[in-house]
């Protein structure tokens, strides 16, 4: 299939006259005026820190903000001193900031940032969010290097994060992926990550830009693709991660749905690849691992369990039609629960995670009502864990996820049985 | 006596002959029709069954709850095979109502058309109460998933309240197309379905301006009081 440019012809005439690089860095944004500015420093600091022989271009790709994103974003780099030092020196750090068309969403961005990367021939190309407050030069290093330098294709990030924090990633997403495609990917759905030119073509050529992926899951499909299609993946320890407060998604049961949905989604596109696959195996990590200090975090469990009581009262009838009845009977005996001894078993919640995707490829109920009726399941399966963690160090709680991860894996032949019907 | 015999046995039994050579292609017609009639509807009935199957029909019956409708009104069969049944018998009493015209054209004329007249209506009464059954299970699951995913207490009230307020536009729309008691439904459902929505309006007005504020500043993108309560101090991906 013929690749679609969606670069405008300016865009395309400013790349004609760059001609060739070697790292593209894209900068995928949405009203960040309040932290592009930082961000492109710390990447054009990363850029002429560590990569100052090779040529590099920042591509900001605006999805049409109603701030100031693009002028800070603009006015950032003209500014700045480094940059006027890096205008000057021989390889010189280009910039292009392009809205993007077509599909809105972050997909969108990627595919523009692709491009660009694809037409000038880039060796290497790391993607960072407009958002995020932590990015520092070694960012750019970390994510860049292992293409550059040791011939990955694919850079996943691993960061330092609270152990509250990311949850969906670490009960559905993480161990989920890991299951069922065999690789320790330990942040599928992170939107920083770094790529070569080969894969950054393969995702260009492949049919999902127009597809729901491209709107709501584009990083889980970007991991997903590069392990299920036999790519090198690395992953980069990058520290800890924080946003910007305002860019926080609300809705979690509209987030939920988007990733949870991708994930099955992807689950039916490559089942030919993860039903053959057994087990797991860890993908190494460049960077060392440092401690850094993480704000403490705030969980009422209460709310959490009460979410999930009133689930189970008003939609078993609904889950009934696609849970098994020891599932659908156990989840109802543990809403009884009191707070202290209430306990969402690995197990159980490996088994709920299978069945809702098998019923999602079986198309047995409306895919958003099946998806958006997880919430509560989900909502419960936390709050078991942060009363089960409360007392853990960050360290405690990465061991307890590894054992869900396990069950995960030992419960894959339940997943076979329940996808085949 | 020959003429008593002519006029009181032979006439009427002559005249009887000649109306019973006139019935009796009729009769025959009216029997072949209605053979027809049960054969095409065998046919038709078996198709239906078949392709139903073939695209899981009962399933997707049982999703939607139309098999337990079925079940709360004793029907015991499975939805495809009560769908194939009614089309079957459709088809019955259409070629008998045919076959019936062909023995008397002046009586059988009347009652055929007024039944073929109001075929349509009748099928597309029961599209429109089909349609509505299926719209109002799937707002009322969206309704209620989406009311629990909120924590709305009265999660399921609500979802069964508006399930209850589409079938009763359905069934109106449905029985005024069928033409049953059109003035005495249309005031029904004007005087329910306006009392239901002002009742609502003033328990909300009234009961509920704390949660009419919130919403509107909600709409209006302002953090509420609630929400900045309720905010989780962590990210979920």
């Amino acid at each position: 299939m013929p690749k679609e440019i969606t670069l405008s012809p300016d865009v395309l005439q400013k790349i004609e006259k760059i001609k060739e690089v070697d790292i593209v860095i894209g900068i995928p944004s949405y009203n960040n005026a309040r932290t592009i500015g930082q961000l492109i420093r710390a990447v054009d600091d990363g850029l002429s820190k560590y990569f100052s022989s090779s040529r590099a271009l920042i591509v900001n790709s605006d999805a049409g903000s109603h701030d100031d994103t693009v002028s800070v974003a603009c006015a950032g780099v003209e500014t700045d001193p480094r940059f006027l030092a890096l205008a000057h020196s021989l390889h010189p750090v280009y910039k292009i900031v392009t809205p993007y068309h077509g599909v809105p969403g972050k997909g969108s961005a990627f595919r523009t940032i692709f491009q660009v990367a694809e037409l000038l021939c880039a060796k290497a190309c790391a993607v960072v969010d407009a958002s995020l407050t932590s990015v520092t030069p070694e960012w750019i290093e970390r994510l860049v290097k292992p293409v550059l330098v040791e011939g990955f294709d694919y850079v996943s990030p691993v960061y330092l994060r609270h152990k509250y924090d990311g949850t969906v990633t670490n009960s559905i997403v993480y161990p989920l992926t890991r299951a069922l495609y065999g690789k320790r990917l330990r942040q599928p759905t992170a939107g920083d990550c770094g790529c070569s030119g080969k894969l950054a073509s393969f995702y260009l050529a492949e049919e999902l830009w127009h597809a729901s992926a491209a709107r709501y899951g584009i990083e889980v499909w970007m991991a997903t693709a590069a392990v299920a299609n036999g790519f090198k993946v690395c992953q980069a320890f990058l520290g800890a991660k924080t946003h910007d407060s305002t860019a926080l998604v609300r809705d979690l049961s509209t987030m939920l749905t988007q990733v949870a949905g991708t994930v099955f989604h992807l689950m039916e596109r490559h089942q030919s690849v993860w039903q053959a696959v057994n087990g797991s195996e860890p993908v190494p990590i460049f960077g060392l691992p440092f401690e850094v200090g993480l704000e403490p975090v705030d969980v009422r469990v209460e709310r959490l369990l009460s979410a999930y009581r009133q689930g189970v009262r008003d939609l078993s009838e609904i889950w009934k039609h696609f849970l098994s009845p020891a599932v659908l009977e156990r989840l109802q005996r543990l809403s009884k629960a009191n707070v202290p001894e209430f306990r969402f078993q690995d197990a159980l919640w490996a088994k709920v995670v299978y069945e809702f995707a098998a019923a999602c490829y079986a198309r047995q109920m409306d895919r958003d009502h099946l998806l958006k009726s997880l919430t509560p399941l989900y909502l419960g399966r936390t709050a078991s864990f942060v009363l089960e963690t409360q007392q853990s160090t960050a360290a405690d709680v990465e061991n307890r996820l590894e054992l869900l991860c396990l069950e995960y894996e030992n419960l894959k032949p339940y997943l076979m049985e329940k996808w085949r019907g | 006596m020959r003429d008593f015999f002519e006029i009181a046995i032979l006439g009427p039994v002559r005249r009887f002959y000649e109306q019973l050579v006139l019935f009796l292609p009729k009769l025959l017609g009216l029997f072949l029709l209605s053979f027809l009639g049960l054969l095409l509807g065998w046919l038709a009935y078996r198709i239906v069954r078949r392709s139903l199957a073939a695209v899981n029909f009962d399933r997707f019956c049982s999703h939607l709850g139309l098999a337990s409708v079925l079940e709360k009104g004793n029907i015991r069969k499975p939805a495809s095979e009560f769908v194939a049944s009614g089309i079957y018998w459709l088809i019955v009493a259409s070629f008998f109502m045919i076959g019936l015209r062909t023995l008397d054209e002046s009586i059988m004329a009347g009652v055929f058309s007024r039944f073929f007249s109001y075929l349509p209506n009748l099928i597309v009464a029961i599209l429109i109460f089909i349609t509505g059954f299926l719209l109002s299970k799937f707002i009322a699951r969206s309704v209620l998933i989406g009311a629990v995913n909120a924590q709305i207490r009265s999660a399921k009230l609500l979802s069964v309240s508006v399930e209850l307020l589409i079938m009763i536009f359905t069934l109106s729309l449905a029985l005024e197309q069928l033409g049953i008691g059109k003035a005495i439904i249309v005031a029904t459902f004007s005087i329910l379905f306006g009392g239901i929505v002002l009742g609502l309006a003033i328990a909300f007005g009234l009961g509920g301006r704390h949660l009419a504020r919130q919403f509107l500043e909600r709409r209006l993108g302002h953090k509420t009081e609630k929400d900045r309560e309720e905010e989780e101090r962590f990210s979920h991906l």
